[in-house]
């Protein structure tokens, strides 16, 4: 094929017949089990007699857990929370094992030019003021979308996180299909604070971090502090040994 | 076509002439019947959907159904005038990640032509049969080779004939990000053959 290459067009016509080809699993016979699911929902009453009951959306039902419902939810066990890309699992047991190991951005993501990340991700994030990242990376989610991370090398201006070579880590996602997962052992190691007016997290204590690229899932511990917020559609997770009000500042200062 | 009407009552066959509008207005009335047959009409799709995300048929069946589970329930937030497929697809697209993601699946399914599976039930369709079978291998590789970002967008398009607004609408992500992404993985997929090509040359 080296001396015809397809043009576009070719290859698209190409791939959609090959299409046709494809040997797919045979697909189930959904139509019985799942009508056969609700109808056994609605004669228990489990769920809303009219689909549009159930209009309470994730996010809402989210904030609404954020308001005042953490305590109760606590006695039925796990809850998440979410902000963009970023999700917050709170559940007694999830104290990491000292055997995890501390982020590393090497091993999520590629690294990168700033500008490179940027064309990669098709976002431009906004950046904290004072000294560039001394390195960047792309991660390639398993959705498909990309985020970017910056790191900052220990300095005066970002001392040192505990048990990393970093001092400062952002990553910066676009969307809301959460691709980090955190997961804090008490409710009160999840501070709701605001960031430019809105709603963000301040998690000040040790927990444990998953983040799920196309190449699988990675958990590590988080020895530092984490702040996550949202600006219109990208969401920031920023990792740094600094206290609440400095890393808020931070996060308020980049543009 | 006969499984169109196994297994089911002989009176739901009859909304078999209903359009999805009307079906979803009764099924948002809370008649199950009318939203089956949604789920009949779509659940090849969204079988063959969850497959590409999970490689996995009992996964993608289980996440299938689960969606359509879901989707009645949220079928509220339905707007109207809105396509019924590329809306059950993305509920169908997220399950399949989760459920990915929570089983922690890192083996994959390779996707195969059907002639591979030595049963000749289906011949080659004429478009791919001009391009020989090491070709089509060769293609169906490449594909497997693509970064999830530009596979998901280029087997969503063209494996499973998607459109562009549908293939956005179920991926979550922006018709511009699926023309660039369709780019980039036509790129690679040029390339991928133009390699194979040298090499078996």
């Amino acid at each position: 094929m080296a001396d015809r290459t397809p043009t576009d067009g070719q290859l698209a016509s190409a791939l959609t017949a090959l299409g046709r080809d494809v040997a797919f699993p045979q697909a189930p016979m959904l139509t019985s089990a799942v009508t056969a699911r609700l109808s056994a929902e609605r004669a228990r009453g489990a769920r809303p007699r009219v689909p549009g009951l159930a209009l309470i959306g994730r996010r809402r039902a989210l904030v609404l857990v954020a308001a005042g419902l953490l305590a109760l939810l606590a006695l039925a066990g796990a809850t998440r929370l979410a902000i963009g890309a970023f999700e917050v699992r709170v559940q007694p047991q999830a104290t990491p094992p000292p055997s995890l190991p501390p982020v590393e951005p090497s091993r999520i993501g590629d690294a990168v030019s700033e500008r490179e990340a940027v064309a990669q991700a098709g976002f431009e994030p906004a950046l904290p003021p004072g000294p560039a990242p001394d390195e960047v990376y792309v991660i390639d989610t398993d959705f498909g979308d990309a985020g970017i991370l910056y790191a900052w090398r220990p300095s005066a201006a970002y001392p040192r996180i505990e048990g990393t070579d970093w001092g400062l880590m952002l990553i910066v996602a676009q969307g809301d299909q959460e691709f980090v997962s955190k997961s804090v052992d008490r409710f009160d190691a999840l501070v709701e604070v605001k960031v430019n007016g809105d709603r963000a997290f301040w998690i000040p204590a040790p927990h444990e971090v998953s983040i799920t690229t196309d190449q699988g899932s990675e958990t590590f511990s988080v020895t530092g502090n984490v702040l996550i917020w949202q600006e219109g559609d990208l969401s920031y997770r920023l990792e740094t040994s600094l206290g609440r009000a400095e890393a808020i500042a931070l996060a308020e200062s980049a543009s | 076509m006969t499984d169109r009407v196994e297994g089911r009552p002989l009176e739901d066959v009859g909304f078999a002439r209903l359009d999805d509008v009307e079906l979803v207005g009764r099924a948002r009335d809370g008649d199950v019947s009318a939203y089956g047959e949604l789920v009949e009409r779509y659940r090849e799709v969204a079988f063959r959907t969850a497959w590409l995300i999970t490689r996995s048929s009992a996964d993608a069946d289980d996440a299938a159904q689960e969606a359509f589970v879901k989707a009645f329930y949220a079928l509220g937030r339905f707007r109207v005038g809105e396509a019924f497929r590329p809306w059950i697809l993305r509920i169908v697209s997220n399950e399949a990640k989760n459920r990915r993601r929570s089983t922690g699946r890192r083996e994959r399914l390779t996707v195969r032509l059907a002639q591979d599976r030595g049963s000749g039930d289906a011949a080659p369709s004429p478009e791919t049969a001009a391009l020989g079978h090491e070709q089509r291998e060769a293609l169906l590789h490449a594909i497997d080779g693509l970064p999830e970002r530009e596979r998901l967008v280029v087997t969503y398009r063209y494996l499973l004939e998607l459109s562009e607004a549908e293939t956005a609408r179920a991926l979550g992500i922006r018709p511009g990000t699926v023309k660039s992404r369709l780019s980039r993985g036509l790129a690679r997929l040029r390339q991928a053959l133009a390699t194979e090509g040298r090499d078996d040359g």
